[in-house]
């Protein structure tokens, strides 16, 4: 559905994406992960056409005479984009904006309002439909970014970041938008800098640093490949802190614990690695921009 | 949607936020039009009162004479003037320095004397003062100064017994004159007699015949005229047309002027909210709609030429219905409106890549517009400048604009005069666009 070959983006002197290569297949949800920096947003920038790679190629569709650069406009009647900025009109109303941007992507006056109303309503922004967007919430605002990018019923959508700086009940309300985009087959692809978000929604996830692909798969394969071995800490009667022995089978090493000899167990407690651990090991601990 | 739908969706969202955001709809059509009927209405001293044609002059009578009286009777009289009578020289004197009056008039002591005696050798004599800034003032009262004494001299020799007096008081001036050689004294003395006869057949001077302040150069009722001049207002229509057609309505002047900022008002406008599209981060949802960037270009110019083509629309028909100024050449002005618009959809595009945010651009392109509206007649007449000023105007597309309005609203210039002036509003607006479009294009392709 999505396939970057080897792209690359400088600003300046500032290397944004560094060789990259990803490929994203249809009806999947692929999670981008990376700090601060790391070079998301310029890689989804030029997957949907906004920014023009320096070198490599980027493709989109999946259907024949609908693959090819997002530069053609025909190309990308498949997409819809959420940057990471609310991207709206403050002085039109929800409904306005839907629709406006519904009459772009070819739809007719009727369709458009028709699809506005649908959408307002799954985002919960129903009775909001006919309010100009100077008094929305920022979460209300970000769930009406999200709703503008599904207007034209993409097949591949691209979502910026989308829950920064939301309240606890938009989070939720955009990951079950999220989930019900999957059930339905649209292709997503997820950038974001959130461990949980990721493992929650994403079929497989890419890490990024730099401008480059460090790891990608499942959430599962990442942590067995990247997350290194889990830890079992054991505190006994009488001992103030815990024994962490780090093991790749840590059940064993659980039976081995109670079998033995000695105070009784007080604590005991298996850390397996996730993908925070993943991520922290793949992109260092020091602190980003 | 094809091409054209898509660029008419574009147009109608941009006028849709210009009727939302109420600062920029009055800049684009109550500032144009508050400026056309309030500079129409000074201009034209249709503000109420004696109106700002009139000039105010302090008066005094330092003489207290007769003839003073009557002289001072003249200029209280004059419509082009507001007197204001002072008691002496230093409360004239005072009037001007505080602003209350532009200049002042001194009738000074021996006035009267004067003009008992108008072929005595001492003339009558008036004393004229004004600001540092008054030289034109004083010039005009100059004109209305001698036109009143030739008024009084004039009612002076109309009454047999003023002129009778003077005729004797003449003979016995003659008479004194010792050396004066005989045949002359005759023939003078004999101009005296047939002068005496005449003004003794006179019929007393009318009561009402008091002479007025008219026209320039106007006589006292039945005697003679120096001079008459009729000013003739130069517009439409050729030399010998009647002065009455060819009156120029100081809202004609102004109402032009006034289309002038509502079309800088809307490029401004439009030119800004274009930079706002890539702050706000709509340019980006624009972009990734399934559209050209030629569209949103496109879309942005057509919402700025439609609503510079009303707002022009609406200022000419409300100086048409409401002030009467009514179009000679409804055809060409019509051209020269559409010709405008398409000139600083040009100029919109320009503004729209001079500055990255909306501060700057509206910073940087209101100082270049009021710039160009400076040296090009928009904010004062080019009449009024100087003639190095005038020349400079010529590279503002304000000259041109207001020159092409006014040669369809009043000025009747022909298809071939008006080639010049639409012809430049179109090269400067198709310059102007093909490089903005070009500096967009290629910010928006990075």
């Amino acid at each position: 559905m999505l396939r970057l070959s080897d792209v690359r983006k400088r600003f300046g002197k500032t290397i944004a994406v560094d060789g990259l290569s990803l490929h994203v297949h249809a009806g999947e949800v692929m999670g981008l992960l990376g700090p601060n920096g790391a070079g998301k947003t310029t890689t989804i920038g030029m997957a949907v056409g906004l920014l023009r790679p320096d070198s490599g190629s980027v493709s989109l569709g999946h259907e024949p005479g609908l693959v090819g650069s997002p530069d053609h406009p025909r190309v990308r009647t498949l997409v819809g984009v959420a940057p990471q900025e609310v991207a709206l009109y403050d002085a039109l109303t929800a409904r306005e904006n839907l629709a406006f941007f519904g009459r772009l992507h070819g739809l007719s006056r009727r369709e458009a309002r028709a699809r506005a109303r649908e959408l307002l309503a799954s985002v919960g922004l129903g009775d909001r439909a006919h309010h100009r967007l100077h008094g929305f919430s920022g979460g209300m605002k970000r769930r009406l970014n999200l709703a503008c990018a599904l207007v034209a019923r993409p097949r591949l959508v691209l979502l910026d970041e989308p829950t920064a700086g939301v309240d606890p009940q938009s989070r939720h309300a955009i990951f079950e938008i999220v989930a019900n985009l999957k059930a339905q087959g649209v292709t997503i692809l997820f950038s974001t800098h959130y461990m949980e978000e990721a493992a929650r929604l994403c079929d497989r996830v890419a890490i990024v640093d730099h401008g480059r692909l460090l790891a990608l798969g499942t959430v599962d394969e990442l942590v067995s490949a990247h997350g290194g071995p889990s830890v079992v800490a054991i505190r006994r009667e009488g001992q103030a802190d815990a024994t962490r022995i780090e093991t790749a089978t840590p059940l064993e090493e659980v039976a081995r614990a109670i079998g033995s000899a000695g105070p009784a167990i007080a604590e005991l407690r298996i850390e397996k690695p996730d993908l925070e651990a993943v991520f922290l090991h793949l992109t260092g601990r020091e602190h980003r921009q | 949607m094809k091409g054209p739908g898509v660029v008419m969706v574009l147009a109608a969202k941009d006028l849709r936020l210009l009727s939302r955001d109420k600062v920029a709809f009055f800049f684009t059509f109550v500032f144009p039009l508050l400026f056309g009927v309030l500079f129409g209405a000074v201009f034209s001293g249709a503000a109420g009162g004696d109106g700002p044609k009139a000039i105010a002059v302090a008066i005094a009578d330092l003489d207290q004479s007769e003839d003073a009286r009557q002289v001072m009777e003249l200029f209280l009289g004059d419509e082009r003037l507001r007197a204001l009578v002072a008691q002496n020289a230093q409360e004239a004197h005072d009037l001007v320095r505080t602003g209350d009056a532009e200049a002042y008039i001194l009738i000074p002591q021996g006035f009267g004397s004067a003009a008992r005696m108008p072929f005595g050798g001492t003339p009558m004599s008036l004393d004229i003062g004004s600001g540092p800034s008054g030289r034109a003032t004083r010039g005009l009262l100059t004109g209305i100064a001698t036109q009143k004494l030739y008024q009084h001299l004039q009612s002076t020799m109309l009454d047999p017994t003023r002129a009778g007096e003077m005729l004797r008081q003449a003979r016995q001036t003659l008479g004194a004159i010792e050396d004066l050689p005989a045949t002359r004294r005759i023939a003078l003395l004999g101009l005296m007699n047939a002068a005496e006869n005449a003004v003794a057949t006179m019929p007393t001077a009318d009561a009402d015949q008091t002479p007025g302040g008219a026209g320039v150069g106007a006589g006292a009722g039945a005697g003679f005229e120096i001079v008459r001049i009729a000013q003739v207002d130069v517009s439409a229509g050729g030399v010998g047309d009647n002065p009455q057609v060819l009156t120029i309505s100081a809202f004609a002047i102004t109402f032009p002027q006034a289309v002038l900022w509502a079309v800088m008002g809307c490029a401004a406008g439009f030119g800004v909210s274009l930079v706002g599209e890539r702050t706000g981060g709509t340019m980006t949802r624009l972009r990734v709609a399934p559209i050209g960037r030629w569209h949103i270009v496109l879309g942005k110019a057509l919402a700025c030429l439609l609503t510079t083509v009303a707002v022009s629309t609406v200022l000419l028909l409300v100086a048409w219905l409401v002030f009467g100024v009514r179009p000679v050449a409804p055809f060409m002005l019509v051209l020269a409106v559409l010709a405008l618009a398409l000139c600083f959809v040009g100029v919109m595009m320009l503004l729209a890549v001079v500055g990255k945010t909306e501060a700057a651009a509206s910073g940087i392109g209101w100082a270049c517009l009021l710039t160009l509206a400076m040296i090009g007649g928009g904010a004062i007449p080019l009449a009024f400048m100087p003639p190095w000023l005038r020349e400079v105007g010529h590279v503002s597309p304000v000259k041109w604009g207001i020159l092409a309005i006014e040669g369809g609203l009043w000025r009747g210039l022909s298809p071939t005069e008006m080639l010049l002036p639409i012809g430049l509003l179109l090269a400067i607006g198709a310059t102007c666009f093909t490089i903005g479009a070009a500096v967009f294009a290629r910010r928006e392709s990075r």
